[in-house]
């Protein structure tokens, strides 16, 4: 198993490079120099030649990369052009709000999506309600269930406050609560997704010789869903879950502007707007690690669930 | 001559027009000491460095941190703000400032004659790179200390617009220890002399304010604290404004007010001068260089019912740039008038007997798509037939700079001196001349106005470009804006300057 984790690693490497360079010459090319964003609508043809010169965006852009790639290698992802701000600085301050997001959302997406679709009783009677949810969590948009939440939580019932997210720092409390709705939002998607995978599998397995052989055995209903069918139906759950994890690290844009919350998506789409390369190159790398290394943990995960599974 | 004289009739002259408009609400009443007021706003904020700022909501915070040397008035005339008064000397080459003394920065070294030249100075200086360079360095030839209280700008050349230059964002004094102690960190470390000192910025969340305590202005401020929080969008505002976690909005369109209005508990302050919408083309090539098609385009155009869909009617028809209650707007330029057989004609007179059609370039932009559907559907009855071409946002303006759109609607805010738009948009070395309109009596105009410092005969030579601009119709006038800040009823002392900016520095809350 060590060597296979190694093993992914290492091409881990390559795979960087390649969609860093592919990002890089998309937002070069594509949105061509920040210097006209640095220096607003009434900037004159020279003094934006004299910051292409100044910051040698005029160079080409193979030229630009290398140099970026150099300073990478360093641990220096440069500053913003836009907001001057230091990267690793600007990245270190969105990702823990970013993760936190992923992490509560996926985890009540998962478990609830496990949960209602293995208790006996709700597959009988609750099927309909469950499909319906999942038809919902998939299809409305984030946008529109993060408002109409704001508009029946806050305007309504006065429940919580419609500012979905204050830092740590405001009080644990204060954190949490508002955590309630960013994380219901963006867990609506994932719920139905994960819901229809989970059902599809464990339909297939309750089919299947030994659960019939359980239940004629006499052991109780719930016994056989949750102790004999349900670790057999949640692997293809546990590779979701890596992949949406690791699509995560990219911040979840829709939710975090929603509720200005100041993750990596909303710093990925000011920086896009920028022309800010030297962000959207770091947040870049950020998403595709994530996407690896979470895949790796769901594969890990696997070996876990199911020790018939080995890497060898 | 002092210049603040003439400025002072500038400001009799505008107050006379504009008198009424201003400030809606609250002066009469005893300021309450206090409290904080939220404020919810779509940020696009990068930086709270002044020098480096071209972004539009960063300066209702640059405001609240720093002082400019000069402000606004309601009425754009000009005021004293760190400088006390000043003079014209050298035939108007020269303007000496008398500085307002025991001013300090927050960091609590002295703002100063030499503060303010290492303000100016840094920003001419190529290295900085500021954005500002480009509006100081041609009038700008040097700044002398003459002693901590007096500094004098010597000018390359007589320039009534530099004082209002000197109220925005040029004339921002930022501690230059702090600048120099936190390099580029001054982004999100700004040190100024303004009544609220900078306390955090979450970014994409919140930035917070606090009061003050040793401000020079007396009996300023009122607020304890002033928190600006970020909004996804509109609806999120209005939503938040009635559950009252925010206290105040703006950028609010007349479709947005909708549910605003009558609510108790809200107050809806209109601006004062909108933004000007107008229709651009290329000048310079075919099609559009052909001024018979330009004046069809303009017949065929009901600017009445664009105002009365996009706007509510709530909207002033646009016959120029310039709207009413600004001293340069001159009543008598008007924009040809909406007849449909008139157009048809003049697109015949054009070479065009058989109709004509064209792309209009259409931004993510809800305003702009709706005035580009309803300018599609007038244009179709006098036989033009428009295709609109959808545009990102983000890379729309970049490219009409680029010159790779030719026609598309075009948005611009007021600027506090006629020289600002005008010469910008239609001067033929206007930076922002994206349309290459050329006209030599034009540029002529524009300059000798520009070294003009008495206001009646800038007003003369500014009459005569708008009447030839609307002759020559490089920009197709549509309408100016209506625009509201909404605000709880306990908000008080909201005053609207024609820039749009909010000022939030004097005001004041009531207390339930």
């Amino acid at each position: 198993m060590i060597t296979m984790i190694v093993r992914r690693l290492l091409t881990a490497l390559p795979t960087i490079a390649a969609s860093t360079a592919l990002l890089f010459f998309s937002v070069t090319v594509i949105l061509g120099s920040p210097a006209g964003m640095m220096l607003g609508q009434d900037a004159s043809p020279q003094a934006i030649a004299a910051l292409n010169e100044k910051y040698g965006f005029d160079r080409p852009a193979l030229v630009q990369y290398g140099a970026w790639v150099a300073n990478a290698f360093q641990g220096d992802l440069g500053r913003s052009f836009t907001t001057q701000q230091s990267v690793s600085r600007a990245i270190t301050d969105c990702i823990p709000v970013t993760i936190e997001l992923t992490l509560w959302s996926i985890l009540l997406a998962a478990s609830a999506a496990i949960v209602l679709n293995t208790i006996p009783v709700f597959k009988r009677t609750l099927t309909g309600a469950t499909t319906l949810a999942n038809l919902i969590g998939i299809t409305v948009p984030n946008f529109m269930l993060g408002i109409s939440l704001i508009f029946l939580f806050s305007v309504w019932l006065g429940w919580l406050p419609s500012n979905g997210w204050a830092p740590w720092s405001d009080g644990a409390g204060e954190h949490l609560r508002r955590m309630i709705m960013p994380v219901l939002t963006l867990s609506a998607y994932y719920f139905g997704a994960f819901s229809i995978v989970y059902r599809a599998e464990y339909r297939d397995v309750a089919q299947r010789m030994f659960i019939q052989v359980a239940l004629a055995k006499g052991l109780s209903e719930w016994k056989v869903a949750f102790k004999h069918a349900l670790p057999n139906a949640v692997l293809p759950v546990i590779t979701f879950v890596g992949i949406s994890m690791g699509q995560l690290t990219g911040g979840a844009v829709v939710t975090e502007t929603v509720f200005s919350m100041p993750g990596t998506g909303r710093l990925f789409v000011s920086a896009i707007s920028g022309h800010d390369f030297p962000v959207v190159l770091a947040v870049g790398m950020l998403v595709v690690t994530g996407v690896i290394v979470m895949n790796l943990l769901a594969d890990i995960a696997y070996t876990i669930a199911n020790p018939q599974i080995r890497f060898d | 001559m002092q210049m603040h004289k003439v400025l002072h009739a500038v400001l009799a002259l505008a107050a006379a027009t504009i008198l009424g408009l201003a400030g809606a609400q609250g002066q009469t009443a005893t300021p309450k000491r206090g409290g904080t007021l939220t404020v919810g706003f779509i940020s696009d904020s990068k930086t709270l460095d002044p020098l480096f700022s071209v972004q539009y909501t960063e300066r209702q915070m640059l405001y609240l941190v720093f002082n400019t040397l000069v402000k606004y008035a309601p009425d754009l005339s000009i005021k004293p703000e760190l400088a006390e008064s000043w003079t014209l000397e050298n035939d108007g080459k020269r303007v000496v400032f008398k500085l307002k003394t025991g001013v300090k920065f927050h960091d609590g070294t002295d703002f100063d004659a030499a503060a303010v030249k290492w303000n100016i100075d840094q920003r001419l200086d190529p290295a900085t790179a500021s954005p500002q360079r480009g509006q100081l360095e041609p009038v700008i030839a040097s700044v002398e200390v003459i002693n901590p209280s007096t500094v004098a700008f010597n000018l390359k050349a007589r320039n009534a617009a530099l004082m209002s230059l000197l109220g925005e964002r040029p004339g921002f004094m930022v501690s230059p220890t702090a600048w120099k102690k936190a390099g580029k960190d001054f982004s999100d470390q700004p040190v100024g002399t303004g009544a609220f000192v900078f306390k955090e910025w979450v970014r994409g969340n919140r930035i917070t304010f606090e009061r003050n305590p040793n401000y020079w202005e007396a009996g300023l401020p009122h607020l304890d604290r002033i928190v600006l929080s970020d909004l996804a969008g509109s609806v999120v505002g209005i939503q938040r404004l009635q559950t009252g976690e925010i206290d105040y909005v703006a950028d609010l369109g007349p479709q947005d007010i909708r549910v605003l209005e009558g609510k108790p508990g809200i107050v809806l302050d209109p601006i004062t001068v909108g933004r000007w919408f107008s229709l651009q083309w290329h000048m310079d090539a075919p099609p559009f260089n052909n001024p018979k098609l330009r004046q069809a385009f303009a017949h065929a155009i009901d600017r009445g019912r664009i105002n009365d869909i996009v706007m509510r009617g709530k909207g002033t028809i646009s016959n120029g740039p310039t709207p009413a209650g600004l001293w340069w707007y001159d009543a008598s330029v008007k924009t040809p008038e909406f007849s449909i057989d008139k157009a048809k004609a003049a697109l015949k007179e054009a070479g065009y007997p058989d109709g004509f059609q064209f792309v209009l370039s259409t931004p993510q932009v809800a305003a702009l798509q709706q005035v580009n559907q309803l300018v599609q559907e007038q244009l179709a009855a006098a036989g033009i037939k428009i295709t609109l071409e959808p545009a990102s946002s983000a890379e729309w303006y970049d490219r009409i700079v680029k010159g790779l759109t030719n026609f598309t609607p075009t948005r611009w805010t007021q600027r506090a001196d006629p020289d600002g738009l005008l010469y910008l948009l239609f001067h033929s070395k206007g930076y922002g001349n994206t349309t290459k309109y050329k006209n030599a009596r034009v540029d002529e105009l524009l300059d000798k106005a520009r070294e003009t410092y008495e206001i009646d005969q800038r007003k003369v030579m500014y009459s005569e470009v708008q009447k030839i601009l609307a002759t020559d119709i490089p920009m197709l006038p549509l309408f100016f804006s209506a625009e509201y800040a909404a605000l709880r009823d306990d908000v008080k002392n909201h005053v609207w300057i024609p820039d749009q900016i909010p000022r939030f520095r004097e005001i004041w809350k009531a207390g339930k």
